[in-house]
């Protein structure tokens, strides 16, 4: 049956007519591959030649004098929302910064570990986005000089744009006051179903390379920024459940392991951050918890007085107090200007904040204290009735630290035009795509107008 | 020298296949004048790679097939399916072979190109199960389907093809 096939096949194509084969298709076809294979090789090498181009003259970071002579240092009077096209650190160096700020304002859905520095010295803004989110001022630290960022276990140079990493396998509590040792915390174990425990606290020398101190906590969870270095770099004050552990360098074993030697019970309180060391390196702040009945937020009663203890026996100094601090989520000093007037930061409730009791849950730690709307930079003043607010965060900036140096000092600038840097790649890539879309799209509609313009031209004709 | 030898060898090969491919790009595509350039542009493939080719005859043939393939794929309208199992409307069935091969043409038209392969390869050229699977890159397995399919359907399209592609196969029942 299918030999019926065959011949109706056949008959199909047998009278079809051999193909014109040009005498010249053998050469012609050969040419052609030559030309073809030489303009691709021609192409790649074009785009090889463009991407070392692009490759070697790629815009590194701007190096930035450690001292900016533009104009003299000092905490901004102002600060704004840096936009998205802000440049990086890394990218453009700002110099040493006078501030270190996070919140709503700073991320976005798209950069949501971004945080932003400002300058010492001019209004430039810088980004910094670590691979994970940091809350400015307690995972993420600015050193007492401006010059460094301590952020997930790197130290950002902010004067040359580099980073590296911070020495020590942990999570920043302080800075020593000169910046030179770093008080850390071994990264947390957990324990089903919700227990975090801190191994130890090291004290890590940046000149040395290796940890001065080593100080197990037992069982117990230290949060991010609660830890103090003493002035001379040579003791530290941890908070450890409720009580301040006090060591020292001198005492540590040759391999840097140390316990207490003095604890101070906090009873509900909190040791005040980096600065809670006294300048004389024989006292240290603490914080008393209690509630305001005519607080400026009434739904958040909490209120913290300062004190200051004797590291030799922990009793009170004697003198005036310090003004309450009515309606706060926490207080971090930033350090002294005298034995009786301390810079602190300080937390504003917004109307989400709740007042949780001291526990030290991870969920409702002290550190994070949701809800904290606003930071202000206050001065301590003995005696004085009131605190008196230096610097107020604007909307949307919910995370502040500053250079203790400038902070003490009170060196302030007037704040100028912002400067957010180069663009950065993206921005230009895209800007890039768009001209050429638009361009693209021009160019059509011209084509399109002329096109009918004959069309036109010939109708009437 | 050697590109002169080559240039010779590929006219014979031309004087040799190119009414035989031609008639193979023409039962590919049921056109003329697209087998012509088809039969130039596999030309033109075989020309550049003529010195390395074990077989030239059957490179042809393949890459008849991919580019009839490519351009099947490629093709904006194809003709309408008729999936509701009514065959459209015709004049009676054929009274010679005239209409028969009318009636052929068309229904080809309506297979897929590797249809058309395994047809044009087993029914035209004569060629057995085992050449066709390797000149069209396939495994005989899918030779035997493919036959079977493409007669099936040409009996489907044209139950007056009958004659030529024989009845369906009886269901076997126990």
């Amino acid at each position: 049956m299918t030999s019926r096939l065959s011949e109706a096949l056949h008959g199909l194509a047998d009278g079809v007519p051999a193909a014109a084969v040009p005498d010249e298709l053998f050469d012609r076809a050969r040419a052609r591959r030559r030309h073809r294979r030489a303009a691709t090789a021609g192409m790649l090498a074009v785009l090889v030649l463009l991407l070392g181009a692009g490759y070697a003259l790629r815009p590194g970071p701007v190096r930035w004098p450690a001292t900016a002579d533009s104009t003299a240092p000092g905490l901004p009077t102002r600060l704004v929302d840096p936009p998205l096209r802000t440049a990086t650190v890394g990218r453009s160096a700002p110099g040493a910064a006078a501030m270190l700020f996070g919140g709503p304002a700073v991320r976005d859905d798209w950069k949501e570990n971004r945080m932003a520095v400002v300058a010492a010295d001019t209004d430039r803004y810088r980004a910094l986005a670590p691979a994970q989110r940091q809350i400015a001022g307690f995972e993420a630290l600015l050193s007492p000089d401006g010059r460094y960022v301590w952020a997930g276990g790197l130290l950002y140079d902010l004067t040359s744009g580099r980073s590296a990493p911070a020495g020590m396998d942990g999570y920043p509590l302080a800075f020593a006051p000169d910046g030179k040792r770093l008080a850390y915390a071994e990264h947390d174990t957990f324990t089903p179903p919700n227990t975090y425990a801190t191994p130890y606290v090291g004290l890590y020398d940046r000149d040395r390379h290796t940890d001065v101190l080593r100080m197990r906590v037992g069982s117990a969870w230290v949060a991010p920024g609660q830890a103090a270095v003493s002035p001379d770099g040579g003791e530290l004050a941890v908070q450890v459940r409720d009580e301040v552990w006090l060591t020292r360098v001198v005492d540590a074993e040759p391999d840097g392991t140390v316990g207490p030697y003095r604890k101070l019970p906090l009873h509900g309180g909190r040791l005040p951050g980096a600065g809670s060391w006294l300048p004389d390196g024989r006292s240290v702040a603490t914080l008393t918890r209690s509630t305001c009945t005519d607080c400026p937020v009434p739904s958040y009663p909490r209120t913290w007085r300062l004190e200051t203890r004797t590291v030799a026996d922990g009793t009170l100094v004697p003198g005036p107090a310090f003004p309450d601090l009515r309606s706060t989520t926490y207080v971090h000093l930033v350090g002294w200007r005298s034995a009786d007037e301390a810079v602190a930061l300080v937390g504003v409730p917004g109307p989400a904040a709740v007042d949780y009791p001291e526990t030290h849950d991870i969920a409702t730690s002290p550190y994070q204290e949701h809800g904290t709307a606003s930071v202000q930079l206050m001065l301590l003043r003995r005696g004085a009735t009131s605190p008196e607010v230096l610097f107020r965060t604007p909307a949307g900036v919910t995370e502040l630290t500053v250079a203790a140096s400038l902070a003490i000092d009170g060196t302030v600038r007037e704040s100028g035009r912002p400067d957010f840097g180069p663009p950065p790649m993206w921005l230009v890539a895209a800007g890039a795509i768009l001209t050429a879309i638009a361009g693209a799209a021009i160019q059509s509609v011209v084509a399109y107008l002329r096109r009918n313009r004959r069309r036109g031209v010939s109708g009437r004709k | 020298m050697d590109e002169d030898r080559a240039r010779a060898g590929f006219a014979e090969f031309v004087r040799a296949e190119n009414a035989a491919s031609t008639r193979f790009a023409y039962l590919l595509t049921g056109d003329r004048h697209h087998a012509e350039d088809l039969v130039q542009v596999a030309l033109a493939r075989v020309a550049i790679r003529w010195e390395r080719l074990d077989d030239p005859g059957a490179y042809l043939r393949r890459v008849l097939y991919t580019q009839a393939a490519s351009w099947w794929r490629r093709r904006r309208a194809r003709p309408p399916e008729q999936l509701d199992g009514f065959v459209p409307e015709r004049p009676a069935g054929p009274e010679d072979d005239t209409d028969l091969r009318v009636v052929l043409r068309a229904a080809l038209a309506r297979l897929t190109v590797r249809q058309r392969a395994v047809l044009v390869l087993r029914y035209y050229e004569d060629r057995t199960e085992a050449e066709t699977a390797e000149l069209l890159g396939c495994r005989v397995g899918t030779v035997k389907s493919q036959t079977r399919h493409a007669l099936g359907r040409l009996r489907a399209l044209a139950p007056e093809l009958a004659e030529l592609v024989g009845p369906a196969p009886q269901e076997v029942t126990r």
